[in-house]
């Protein structure tokens, strides 16, 4: 009833084990219907029982959002990697490297985060020289930019490094660095803009505990 | 030096938040806790992961002027030893040590000595390419264009994040300032009232030291974030 769409696909992608996601999900929704139980004969007020149900179903979906999360951080950190590699394999061509050398030399220096898919291309590229290992390794991004890049880097290979194909990737590459750039900092700062709550919170409960504070004095006063 | 200065500045922090706490919430013990904490948020989060991005934006520069520099004057100069001499004088001390070191057998050598304490990716990629061009020649400015290309776009993507985190900081500080300036308000000017709350109500007490601790940890928090994203990765965006 709760379960996700595409809970199944995030755990895939982040290689966690959905069986047990899943059991944790159950077990916190069983603990907070039992708490909210024994609460109910203890205290008989059943908001208190609503309220942790409620904090059971919250805990349980923060576990899917948690996964969301970090799935679009994982797919956030490769973008921006792709970028730095892409540009390594710029550098080394314009060097008179060829693409396949070019991507090997890269690997060098590519950050961890798609180390193993470069490995994986180089690999693919070793045993099948048509576009397959290039669409492959594009499917492991979201970005439609990096399935062109990589489609033009094949056609640049068998076009015989043709120089009017080398000049179409600065754009390219121009036009994918600043989407990504905006895109990453939106995502941080909306996770900065969270601090701005902080001092409010913490107002909040200072005003509460004044009234409170005050009405507890008076009381004090009041029956001496 | 630098150690003596700090340990001024770490005793300043604990003894101003010990006081500005005593004096809000009356109780030594609280204030005693909560300006210890403060003092260890500042010596293990606040101060090393500022110490980190201003260490990422200064090798990021380094960088930037050194593949640009030595380039330019490779453009003009055949000799990378020579080209390397010449633009000395506009690097930090500790490249100009290794610059004038003798021990080194060959230019290319200082220049991956250099690449190790810069520590950007790209300073190894300009190794790399500077390798290439010893042993196969050609104009080095077109050669380079693309990595200038990106070693510059590094250094500006680098001073945006930057300048966004401090908009961002001065924004969160800049409330903090005005929720600890209501507290100072009812504190000062509606005294008797504050005092008789606070002797009379435990749960104010201790809202008042909820409040100095949540500015504590989200200070703490923030300078987390601050220095470990983007700063550590050293994308080349």
């Amino acid at each position: 009833m709760f379960k996700e769409k595409d809970l199944e696909f995030l755990c895939q992608s982040l290689d966690v084990d959905l069986n047990l996601i899943n059991k944790k999900r159950t077990y916190t929704l069983i603990a907070s219907f039992i708490i909210s139980i024994i609460l109910y004969f203890y205290s008989k007020k059943v908001y208190l029982s609503i309220f942790v149900i409620v904090l059971g179903l919250l805990i349980s979906k923060f576990e899917y959002w948690d996964l969301k999360s970090k799935f679009k951080q994982k797919a956030s950190t490769a973008q921006l990697s792709f970028i730095s590699f892409f540009g390594y394999i710029l550098v080394f061509l314009e060097n008179k490297f060829n693409l396949y050398q070019a991507i090997k030399t890269s690997l060098e220096y590519v950050d961890e985060s798609i180390k193993d898919n470069v490995e994986t291309l180089i690999k693919e590229i070793d045993e099948d020289k048509s576009v397959t290992p290039y669409v492959n390794f594009s499917n492991n991004f979201s970005s439609q930019i990096i399935g062109q890049i990589c489609l033009l880097l094949y056609q640049l290979e068998n076009s015989g490094y043709d120089a009017m194909l080398l000049e179409k990737f600065s754009p390219l590459l121009e036009k994918l660095r600043s989407q990504t750039i905006d895109e990453y900092i939106e995502h941080q700062s909306s996770k900065l803009d969270i601090f701005g709550i902080f001092p409010l919170i913490a107002t909040v409960v200072i005003t509460f505990a004044l009234v409170l504070g005050i009405l507890q004095s008076l009381a004090v006063l009041i029956n001496g | 030096m630098k150690g003596f200065i700090k340990y001024i500045i770490s005793f300043l922090i604990f003894d101003i938040s010990f006081i500005v706490i005593v004096y809000f919430t009356k109780d030594m013990l609280v204030s005693l806790i909560l300006s210890l904490l403060s003092l260890l948020i500042f010596a293990k989060v606040i101060m090393p992961n500022y110490k980190n991005a201003k260490n990422y934006l200064i090798s990021v520069d380094e960088a930037n002027q050194f593949i640009n520099s030595l380039t330019v004057q490779l453009s003009v100069t055949p000799s990378l030893e020579e080209a390397l001499t010449n633009i000395s004088f506009c690097c930090s001390k500790q490249i100009q040590e290794i610059i004038s070191n003798d021990t080194f057998e060959s230019a290319i050598e200082k220049i991956e000595q250099i690449s190790y304490l810069i520590n950007q990716p790209l300073m190894y990629v300009f190794v790399t390419e500077l390798k290439v061009y010893i042993e196969q020649g050609g104009d080095i400015l077109n050669l380079s264009s693309q990595l200038i290309n990106q070693v510059n776009h590094l250094k500006s993507s680098a001073y945006l994040f930057t300048s966004i985190k401090k908009r961002k900081l001065r924004e969160f500080s800049t409330v903090w300032i005005f929720s600890l300036v209501s507290l100072l308000y009812l504190r000062l000017g509606l005294e008797a009232y504050y005092m008789m709350v606070l002797n009379h109500s435990v749960l104010f007490k201790y809202a008042v030291a909820f409040l100095f601790l949540i500015l504590i940890l989200s200070y703490g928090l923030y300078f987390k974030r601050y220095g470990d994203y983007y700063m550590e990765k050293g994308w080349d965006i």
